[in-house]
C-alpha cells in the first residue's frame, strides 16, 4: 500500500469540520457547549427543544432524528435519563417508521431497526466486531495504514496530525475491509451522501466475492446465513449487504478519526500525561476511555417516543423525538466526581460515548484498536512529540460532530 | 453485593462491553455470547463495573454461591461460570 497518493487538500476538504462539506451538522459551531449543557442538566434532566436550539446554535444543524419538523422535540441531559431511555427500546425506538431491509439504503440499515429484526441482523455481523477480532482488523488494514501515513511526514520534523494522520486511518480501514484500494478510498468518501454512487462501486466487489471469497468483510457478509422469522435460513441479499456497507462507511469513516484527534489533543495539551503514556503504554487504554467520556465526537443520538409517557418529570407525547445528549450525560456529577476534569486515573466506568442499549456501537472495539494503534505508533516513531508552540493550539469545535481544529506538532 | 454473576444468553448481544471492563473474567464463545472464563479473573470492583456496563442488562448478580467469601455490599467473585437461559 502507499498512502502518498492521498491528496492532502482533498482530505482537508472532505474531513475538516469547518469545511463546506461538514457545515450541515453544525461544523461551524466554535463555542464551548459544556457550561451551557451543565446548566441545563442542573435545571432539569429533560427539556423541550432540540439540542442545538437549547445550546444556542443560531442555524439549523442536522443529525440522526432531525429535522423532523412535524414532530415535537425534547432533549435529555442526565446520565440516569439516558440510561433509562437506552434500556427501554420499546418506548424509545430507533426509527419513526418500519424498516424494509430488502430495499438497499442507509435508511433501511440496522441502526434504525428494533426488536428481533435488529437482533437478527446485528447477530450476523457482531462476530466480526468483537474484541478478539480487533487483531484481524489491525493486521489486515489498520497497522499498514498507520505506518504508511507516518512515513509521509516522519522526516519533516513537523506535521498536522488531524488531517495528515487521523482523518485517513478509519476510511482506509473500512474501504480496505471492503476490498477497495487506497487510491479509491477518498472517491468513495466523497460520494458518501449519494448512496446510489456508493452502491455502484460495491456491485462488482460483492459479485466477485460471491464467486471467490477472500479474507475480508464483504466475503464474510456474502457467506453469512441468517434465520428469518419463520426459522428459514437464507443468505444476505445484495441489497442487505449494500445497506450494511453504507452504514459502516457512514459510522466508521466519520467518527473514529475525530475521536483519535480528540485523544491526541488531550494528551498533547498535557505533556506530563503524554510522558506517562509514552513510558507506560498500558495507560493508553484509560487515556482513550477518558477522552471518550470527556469529549465524545457524537454528542447526540435520537430516539422516537412510541407512546405517551411521563419521563423524568416531563410529559413526552407519542411521536415525539427524544434527543439524548450523551456528552452531557458523560459529565453528570451524579456519576463522576469532578466530571469536567480530564483525569486518566479515574476509576473506569462505562460512559455513553458509544451509545447504549441494544444499538451500542457495533464498531467500538475496532475504533478503540484504531486509536490505540495510531497514537502508539506516533509515540514509537516521533521522539519528543509536542504541540508546535508557534501555531494555534487545537480547539474543540462542532455541534453534532465534534472534533479538533488542527493538531500542529513538532518532533525530533 | 455478594454472590455470583449470571449471564442471560437470550439477552446477551455480544457487544463485548464486559470484556472491556473485566477482560480476565469474561470472554466470548463461538456465538459471540459472553461466558465466564475465570470467576475471579478481575477485582470485584472491575467485575461490578462490567455488570453495570452491559448495555442490555444481560449480566446480573445472583445471591449466594460466592467462592471468595464475599461479604458486605461488594462482590468478590463472578461465581462458578454460571450461565442461564
Amino acid at each position: 500500500m502507499t498512502t502518498a497518493i492521498l491528496d492532502r487538500e482533498r482530505i482537508k476538504a472532505l474531513f475538516d469540520l469547518r469545511s463546506a462539506a461538514n457545515v450541515w451538522t453544525g461544523g461551524d459551531f466554535e463555542a464551548d457547549p459544556y457550561p451551557i449543557w451543565a446548566k441545563l442538566r442542573e435545571d432539569a434532566p429533560v427539556h423541550e427543544g432540540t439540542l442545538h436550539k437549547l445550546t444556542g446554535y443560531p442555524g439549523e444543524a442536522m443529525f440522526q432524528g432531525l429535522p423532523e419538523p412535524d414532530r415535537a422535540h425534547f432533549t435529555a441531559f442526565s446520565y440516569a435519563a439516558l440510561d433509562a431511555a437506552y434500556r427501554d427500546p420499546e418506548t424509545f425506538a430507533s426509527s419513526g417508521s418500519a424498516i424494509d431491509p430488502t430495499t438497499a439504503g442507509l435508511e433501511n440499515s440496522m441502526i434504525y431497526m428494533g426488536g428481533t429484526q435488529h437482533r437478527r441482523y446485528r447477530g450476523l455481523v457482531q462476530p466480526s466486531f468483537v474484541p478478539a477480532k480487533a487483531q484481524w482488523w489491525l493486521i489486515n488494514w489498520i497497522q499498514e495504514a498507520v505506518q504508511e501515513l507516518i512515513n509521509n511526514f516522519v522526516n519533516d520534523g513537523r506535521a498536522e496530525l488531524n488531517v495528515d494522520f487521523c482523518a485517513a486511518i478509519p476510511v482506509l480501514t473500512i474501504t480496505g475491509s471492503f476490498g477497495i484500494p487506497p487510491e479509491e478510498a477518498l472517491d468513495l468518501r466523497a460520494v458518501l451522501q449519494d448512496s446510489a454512487a456508493v452502491i455502484q462501486r460495491l456491485v462488482p466487489i460483492v459479485a466477485a466475492r460471491r464467486e471467490e471469497p477472500k479474507d475480508d468483510l464483504i466475503s464474510i457478509l456474502v457467506q453469512a446465513t441468517m434465520q428469518d422469522e419463520d426459522g428459514v435460513s437464507h443468505q444476505l441479499s445484495d441489497g442487505e449487504i449494500y445497506a450494511f456497507a453504507l452504514l459502516l462507511l457512514h459510522a466508521g469513516s466519520g467518527t473514529t478519526w475525530k475521536q483519535m484527534g480528540i485523544t491526541l489533543a488531550n494528551l498533547l495539551a498535557r505533556p506530563e500525561v503524554l510522558a506517562r503514556v509514552r513510558e507506560d503504554r498500558a495507560l493508553l487504554r484509560p487515556a482513550i476511555e477518558e477522552s471518550l467520556r470527556w469529549v465524545p465526537t457524537d454528542p447526540m443520538f435520537s430516539r422516537y417516543v412510541t407512546k405517551d409517557v411521563e419521563f423524568f418529570g416531563t410529559e413526552l407525547p407519542k411521536g415525539a423525538v427524544l434527543h439524548l445528549n450523551v456528552a452531557s450525560a458523560n459529565r453528570d456529577p451524579a456519576r463522576w466526581t469532578n466530571p469536567d476534569e480530564f483525569d486518566i486515573s479515574r476509576q473506569a466506568r462505562a460512559s455513553f460515548a458509544f451509545g447504549g442499549g441494544p444499538h451500542i456501537c457495533l464498531g467500538m472495539h475496532v475504533a478503540r484498536a484504531e486509536i490505540r494503534a495510531g497514537v502508539s505508533a506516533l509515540l514509537d516513531r516521533l521522539p519528543n512529540l509536542r504541540l508546535d508552540p508557534d501555531a494555534e493550539a487545537p480547539r474543540f469545535i462542532g455541534m453534532y460532530e465534534r472534533g479538533v481544529t488542527e493538531i500542529p506538532v513538532l518532533f525530533g | 453485593m455478594a454472590g455470583h454473576v449470571v449471564i442471560d444468553r437470550e439477552l446477551c448481544l455480544g457487544s463485548g462491553m464486559c470484556l472491556v471492563y473485566a477482560p480476565n473474567t469474561f470472554a466470548h464463545d463461538e456465538q459471540s455470547k459472553a461466558v465466564i472464563v475465570d470467576p475471579a479473573g478481575d477485582s470485584a470492583e472491575e467485575i461490578d463495573t462490567a455488570v453495570d456496563a452491559c448495555p442490555v442488562g444481560a449480566l446480573s448478580w445472583a445471591p449466594g454461591d460466592d467462592t471468595g467469601g464475599a461479604t458486605g455490599d461488594v462482590p468478590s467473585t463472578a461465581g462458578h461460570g454460571s450461565t442461564a437461559g
